[in-house]
């Protein structure tokens, strides 16, 4: 009883996070009328795949979907880098000032994106770096919540490891690369996902530093579909549904890491 | 061959000393174990010889070497941590074979040390194995197997049976001490267990507060404590003490307790302020009041088979006597009477807590 009780609140619950993206689903495969009706209609009355076809005859669509992957692998690949080197100082080297300095790291996070938006935009046009992925990606290859998330975990790692690598005659690189790096994967993972996650789905900076289609990512692509399109709900919806799908297919495919990846230090596994 | 050489070393941390300074020369060949209570500055001492803590002042030398500030990969130190610090991520060769690998040496001789050391420690059916698919004591065994495939010249061993069961701890020290019989190595052992302290070092160092108290073979330890805190350290159960004064009456000395008196033999002064330590294997009950017995009531009775603990009120005051069983057991408040042994008898200074004198009692 009790049992049943859970699961249906899991479902209300699941149902009701899901239900903007079911609509977008359902929308996609409607007609340009079935979409414009009011109240709205929920249930498509037929498969009407048309609306994908419009979506990528529209706009390069794939080609955002590349542009956006591109970026942020690479930003993804920075994050990982930079985060784990800096971690692993904080974690395991000693240095003067270290606790001041992490402070300060961490303020960083504090500081939102949008009141450097603007000095990031000009350091990026006098590198002359506007449509071009070195600027879509490169202002975000530093994060502090990353470099955070991963000292964390390694602070996890227990000390004496470090100590008997040390004695065994392992370098502070050699220790970061087969002892750290290995044994973190959970937070590797969760921080991948999560940067990952992060750059495919940014407007702002895309918005603000491209200009051409070659260079446009998938979330200013979505907005181009709206406005070349008028209002037509179920092109839009095709779009989206389009360039969900990859992050989705990463989701659940990492969720599971991701997941431990966050609680990681409440319980050591 | 290996002789490691402290000389004044000392650590001080911003807030407290860990360590005072203390000379201390470790024969080639020796189970050195540094024993005292948690705090005392014992494991500090051994993170200084491992190079995982520069002292504060003072040099080390292995084998007249300096070392002092020399890294730890460069000592040919090896330790086995307290709680192991196996690779979770290898498997017990790769663990083994990981420092081996450091120093570049080919296949074939890594794939022989380790294959030696595993058969010495009966590790070899389980070298494909991860850490986490090991019991407790064959994770100690893969530690011990680390230390050993180095061949180092010393090795420092933290405390590494304090996460056994009591049966195994027992059954792995009998195993070192085995081993250290074959490898002939050098060892420091640090432990806080007086057991382990006294059945396995050939010396102890024992300290407390970041003090060295006494350094010397445990037999010595146990017979001639400089102190009070040597005295009830080593010994289960330990000395127990009684206070009172040492009153010189010609040749004899007069133990005054708390409305009793012992008559002593040997050499000693009067003293007003004193503790006279008694081991409790050297104390007696006897049913009648005899000469240089004194009354005692009984608090608790602790039979643990072959001998029984009685813990008993002497005035205001509370020992501990050992005695073998079977023996009639006494009853819970029942007051006998109690009579020290032919053993020694130590007398430590009230305050500052050093050994006086030891004496015999008069008969």
């Amino acid at each position: 009883m009790k049992d049943i009780l859970r699961y249906f609140f899991l479902t209300a619950a699941a149902f009701f996070i899901l239900a903007p993206f079911l609509y977008a689903v359902a929308v996609s495969f409607e007609t340009a009328s079935e979409a414009a009706t009011f109240p709205p209609q929920f249930i498509p009355s037929g498969f009407y795949t048309d609306s994908y076809s419009k979506a990528i005859a529209t706009a390069p669509i794939f080609h955002f979907i590349l542009n956006s992957f591109i970026v942020s692998i690479l930003v993804t690949a920075g994050q990982v880098f930079t985060c784990s080197l800096a971690a692993f100082a904080f974690a395991f080297l000693e240095f003067p000032y270290k606790k001041l300095l992490f402070s300060l790291f961490l303020s960083t996070m504090m500081i939102p994106w949008e009141a450097t938006i603007i000095p990031n935009y000009f350091t990026i046009r006098s590198l002359e770096w506007l449509d071009t992925y070195q600027g879509l990606s490169v202002p975000f290859f530093a994060s502090a919540f990353g470099t955070f998330l991963l000292r964390q975990y390694f602070q996890t790692l227990p000390r004496e490891i470090f100590e008997a690598a040390r004695m065994d005659g392992c370098g502070h690189f050699r220790f970061f690369i087969t002892m750290v790096l290995p044994l973190s994967r959970p937070a590797l993972a969760t921080l991948t996902i999560y940067a990952f996650l992060t750059t495919y789905n940014q407007y702002l900076w895309p918005l603000l530093i491209t200009n051409t289609d070659t260079m446009r990512t998938v979330q200013i692509g979505l907005a181009m579909l709206q406005w070349d399109q008028g209002i037509s709900w179920n092109t839009t919806m095709a779009g989206i549904v389009l360039v969900s799908l990859p992050t989705i297919l990463l989701l659940v495919l990492g969720q599971k890491q991701l997941v431990r990846g966050l609680t990681a230090g409440s319980t050591k596994g | 061959m290996a002789t490691i050489k402290l000389q004044q070393i000392s650590k001080s941390f911003t807030d407290h000393i860990a360590v005072a300074p203390f000379d201390l020369t470790i024969e080639d060949g020796e189970f050195l174990v540094l024993v005292g209570p948690s705090g005392c500055g014992k494991t500090t001492t051994l993170r200084i010889l491992a190079g995982l803590e520069t002292p504060s002042a003072g040099q080390l030398f292995l084998d007249e070497k300096d070392i002092t500030n020399c890294e730890p990969k460069d000592r040919d130190i090896a330790m086995v941590f307290q709680n192991y610090a196996l690779y979770p991520h290898m498997n017990v060769y790769d663990n083994m074979s990981y420092a081996l690998k450091l120093r570049k040496l080919s296949k074939s001789q890594i794939a022989a040390a380790v294959e030696k050391a595993a058969t010495m420690l009966g590790l070899k059916d389980l070298l494909k194995r991860y850490p986490r698919e090991l019991s407790g004591g064959q994770q100690q065994r893969v530690a011990l197997g680390r230390a050993i495939v180095r061949q180092p010249k010393v090795f420092l061993m933290d405390e590494p049976l304090s996460n056994l069961d009591a049966k195994l701890r027992v059954q792995t020290r009998a195993e070192l001490i085995a081993l250290h019989n074959k490898l002939k190595t050098t060892i420091v052992y640090v432990t806080h267990d007086q057991v382990e302290a006294m059945t396995m070092g050939t010396r102890i160092v024992i300290m407390k507060d970041g003090f060295v108290q006494q350094i010397g073979k445990p037999i010595d330890l146990y017979n001639r404590p400089v102190n009070r805190f040597v005295a009830e350290f080593i010994g289960a159960p330990p000395m127990q003490f009684l206070s009172g004064s040492i009153v010189k009456n010609e040749e004899n000395l007069i133990f005054q307790g708390d409305g009793f008196a012992l008559n002593l033999q040997g050499r000693g002064e009067a003293a007003s302020e004193i503790y006279l330590g008694i081991r409790p294997e050297n104390l007696h009950l006897c049913t009648e009041k005899t000469p240089n017995s004194f009354s005692a009531q009984v608090l608790i009775v602790e039979n643990i088979g072959s001998e029984a603990i009685i813990h008993c009120d002497v005035g205001h005051e509370k020992i501990a006597i050992k005695i073998p069983v079977p023996q009639t057991l006494p009853k819970i408040s029942e007051i006998l009477f109690v009579i020290p042994g032919k053993g020694d008898l130590h007398i430590f200074a009230k305050g500052s807590e050093k050994s006086m004198a030891i004496v015999q009692l008069s008969l």
